[in-house]
């Protein structure tokens, strides 16, 4: 269920990240932390970061919040996203959000709505969740008493779906318990007891067929039959120990006493379970071998399982003590303080070797996983809460010294020396524009020479004063002046050539400066506006940080009040169960005392 | 009488197992299954949803404004080309984070989830980032290797991914960074 829950997480091997805050709510889902997940898609939403179109926040929220057992925000965000007319909604996306909405509805027992949800869907859900969707509306059809449409659904599901033996196992039971169409439900629980397994679901599958098969055999007096159905049983399964015990019962009734003790017998040997059906069995050997007039053997086999029944009574007397110790409540939540996610396993391979051996029905059904998983996640609620809280007087702190940064920084650099320097710069800037323009106006190309040209121009000025005054008819003089003619005249051309690049050169400077002008502007402006709406935004942080501490102290001691519940209704669980226990293994005892008691006699008045 | 008993309990068992036995969840009667204190529990963990996302939208905005703010992901599209062990990353020199994964998180890397490693504080300008992955690289061996770019951190919020991707034509994973806009 948890794993369909993000349904639309999309189905390939490459992972090209289309949107980052998507891909982080993804990681934590897929560690199952489900919060974590939630939390990073609000965060997401609040700043509005989750921007690819090819993404539906509601959809995404609506798995998550299902998968946490938030049902009501679940069904929240899908009708959301079903009814909001200005998100246009694939055919695709509108049946993942039918099928979502549906399943919700079926976890929540809405058996009706849920039915009329998954019935909305029309053709567009990948082949996975098609044939989850007709394993719940068979199964919805059962718990509605709606026999016709059981039966169509189970059709419906293609034969190589997993789903289809827990549909056909559910829609036999259901049939030949409601009466509705005994011989179809027995037929369907004798074609799954006989079929071709490899696969481990289905193995489970054909043996509870059997042992089923094999029970309403035995209650019909066929014996034969029955025990056939409970040899089909595979060994090392959870049904072993009820096949076993079904098949001494079906040689039991054909008198066959010595054939029944065999499975017994071998029920008897395997002592590390404490399955009832192995209690049976102890108790049922001396029986059957007061049937086949053995009294010494039942008399010592009435002592063995008056033994074991002992045994068992102060081994399960010291585990209730365990179970009511602060021991048992420590063994719920191994692992690191702050896992948000502990896997189930984990915590039932650290329990008490005793809550595994006594307990093994409880600790693997679905009540006691829902149960734990439940209290984990109160407990990483308080975990949380107690983060936040410690974590608050840092904020203040934060908060306290950006103030005073602010109050002794913050003036400085928006002093009037810094807005000076920006008029200053802007002023250059203003008067390197108007002598651009008047150059370009002019055609200076004079104006553009480098500092280096500058100096050699006014070296040939120089030269120019000194030849001009000296006599031009002399050789030497003439040589100069030539060769002055030729450097300036090279100079020039060298300006006036280079003048459109020059200029280029010097208006893309310009342009710079402008930039850095108007950032270095903007800079001060984003600064005075900050100067001016920070002690507002401290303030409004103040509130907000006190408003959230009132909040957390509130919401920690809702936190510690479920956990305390959890705590007592796992206690209350697991006492009830083993009471339970030690109820029918004393009424072992005593049935097996009063026989001993009984036989006893009767071999002491036979003597 | 033992004979009796003993199929009673058979049956009862059966069904008690029978049709709620499936893959699915168990649906129970709703008053049953849904006892007044978890109802309290769905209202808590909505509220400290709630708290929590503002918490969070407090903490970003006091610490990490928009226009200093820089967070680094880290994704892999690699395939099995590489396994990560850890990742450390340096700004302008520093070690602002040293990463170590567990099996769970890579997985969770491998499926397409992105990972936040750091959000911090960077200066307007250019900054220089350097990332080291370790791990296990084609053929079990292991893999060292580093990449590194200059970014430019306007007034904006940067964000930016450290992709580890399978190049096929060599058979060997390639490291990249990518700046999103």
């Amino acid at each position: 269920m948890l794993t369909s829950a993000f349904v639309y997480a999309k189905d390939k091997t490459s992972h090209e990240v289309e949107d980052l805050d998507y891909g982080v709510s993804l990681y934590n889902f897929y560690q199952d932390k489900y919060f974590s997940a939630i939390t990073s898609l609000l965060v997401a939403e609040h700043y509005q970061r989750i921007s690819s179109g090819s993404f539906y926040p509601d959809l995404m929220l609506g798995g998550l919040y299902l998968a946490y057992g938030l049902n009501d925000k679940s069904a929240d965000a899908l009708n959301e996203l079903l009814t909001d007319k200005n998100v246009k909604v694939t055919a695709e996306i509108h049946d993942v959000a039918w099928y979502l909405l549906g399943k919700n509805f079926y976890l929540k027992g809405n058996n009706h709505r849920a039915i009329e949800s998954l019935e909305r869907i029309k053709n567009d859900l990948s082949q996975e969740y098609e044939e989850e969707k007709l394993y719940l509306l068979n199964i919805l059809s059962v718990y509605t008493d709606n026999a016709e449409a059981a039966i169509k659904y189970l059709e419906l599901l293609p034969d190589e779906s997993k789903w289809k033996g827990y549909a056909r196992f559910n829609t036999a039971s259901y049939l030949i318990r409601s009466n509705k169409d005994t011989e179809s439900g027995y037929q369907l629980l004798k074609e799954m007891s006989v079929e071709e397994v490899s696969e481990y679901e289905s193995l489970v599958l054909k043996n509870r067929a059997n042992l089923a098969m094999g029970l309403v055999a035995l209650q019909e007096n066929d014996s034969s039959s029955a025990a056939g159905f409970f040899e089909n049983i595979s060994l090392q399964s959870f049904e072993t120990n009820k096949g076993l015990l079904g098949l001494g019962w079906a040689h039991y009734r054909d008198d066959n006493y010595a054939e029944a003790i065999k499975p017994w017998m071998s029920l008897a040997t395997n002592q590390k379970d404490s399955d009832l059906a192995i209690q049976e069995a102890l108790i049922s050997i001396p029986y059957a071998f007061e049937k086949m007039q053995q009294k010494e053997h039942a008399l010592y086999q009435y002592d063995l399982a008056l033994d074991s029944y002992k045994f068992q009574l102060k081994e399960t007397r010291d585990l209730m003590a365990f179970l009511k110790g602060d021991q048992f409540i420590e063994q719920l939540s191994p692992g690191k303080l702050g896992s948000e996610y502990i896997p189930v396993k984990y915590i039932v391979e650290n329990f008490n070797p005793l809550i595994n051996r006594y307990m093994l029905s409880l600790i693997i059904s679905k009540e006691f996983h829902r149960m734990i998983e439940e209290y984990q996640q109160a407990k990483y609620l308080r975990y949380q809460l107690d983060s936040w809280q410690h974590g608050l007087p840092a904020m203040k702190m934060i908060l306290n010294e950006k103030r005073k940064t602010h109050n002794q920084k913050l003036a400085k650099i928006v002093s009037d020396d810094s807005l000076k320097k920006v008029n200053k710069l802007s002023s250059q800037r203003d008067d390197y524009a108007l002598k651009l323009e008047k150059i370009v106006k002019d055609e200076d190309t004079l104006a553009l020479m480098t500092v280096h040209e500058k100096e050699m121009m006014s070296l040939l000025d120089n030269v120019k004063l000194r030849k001009d005054s000296l006599d031009s008819g002399d050789e030497e003089v003439a040589a100069i002046a030539e060769k002055w003619r030729l450097m300036n005249g090279l100079m020039k051309w060298r300006l006036e050539s280079e003048y459109p690049e020059r200029l280029w050169v010097v208006r893309k400077k310009l342009n710079q400066l402008d930039k850095a002008v108007l950032e270095m502007s903007q800079s001060v402006n984003s600064l005075k506006a900050a100067w001016n709406t920070a002690p507002e935004d401290f303030a409004s942080f103040d509130e907000r940080i006190e408003n959230k501490e009132e909040q957390i102290i509130a919401l920690k001691r809702q936190a510690e009040d479920s956990i305390e519940w959890y705590q007592s209704k796992l206690r209350g669980m697991f006492v009830k169960h083993l009471r339970d226990y030690r109820n029918q293994l004393k009424l072992y005892h005593d049935r097996a005392l009063y026989a001993k008691a009984r036989l006893y006699d009767s071999l002491m008045a036979r003597e | 009488m033992t004979e009796g008993c003993s199929v009673k309990k058979f049956i009862y068992l059966l069904l008690l197992f029978s049709v709620f036995f499936s893959g699915g969840a168990l649906a129970e009667d709703a008053d049953d299954k849904e006892p007044v204190i978890a109802g309290d529990i769905e209202h808590l963990k909505s509220q400290v949803l709630e708290l929590n996302r503002d918490l969070f939208v407090l903490e970003e905005e006091l610490l990490f404004s928009a226009n200093t703010q820089v967070s680094v992901f880290v994704s892999i599209d690699a395939d099995r080309l590489f396994e990560l062990d850890s990742v450390q990353l340096k700004i302008d020199d520093k070690v602002v984070s040293n990463y170590l994964y567990t099996e769970r998180e890579v997985n969770a890397l491998h499926k397409g989830g992105v990972q936040r490693l750091y959000i911090g504080n960077l200066t307007s300008g250019e900054h220089e980032l350097i990332a080291f992955f370790t791990g296990k690289g084609p053929g079990g061996r292991d893999y060292k290797r580093a990449t590194s770019k200059v970014i430019n951190k306007s007034d904006q919020a940067k964000f930016i991914e450290l992709k580890i991707v399978g190049d096929t034509t060599k058979e060997q994973p390639a490291f990249k960074v990518k700046v999103w806009e």
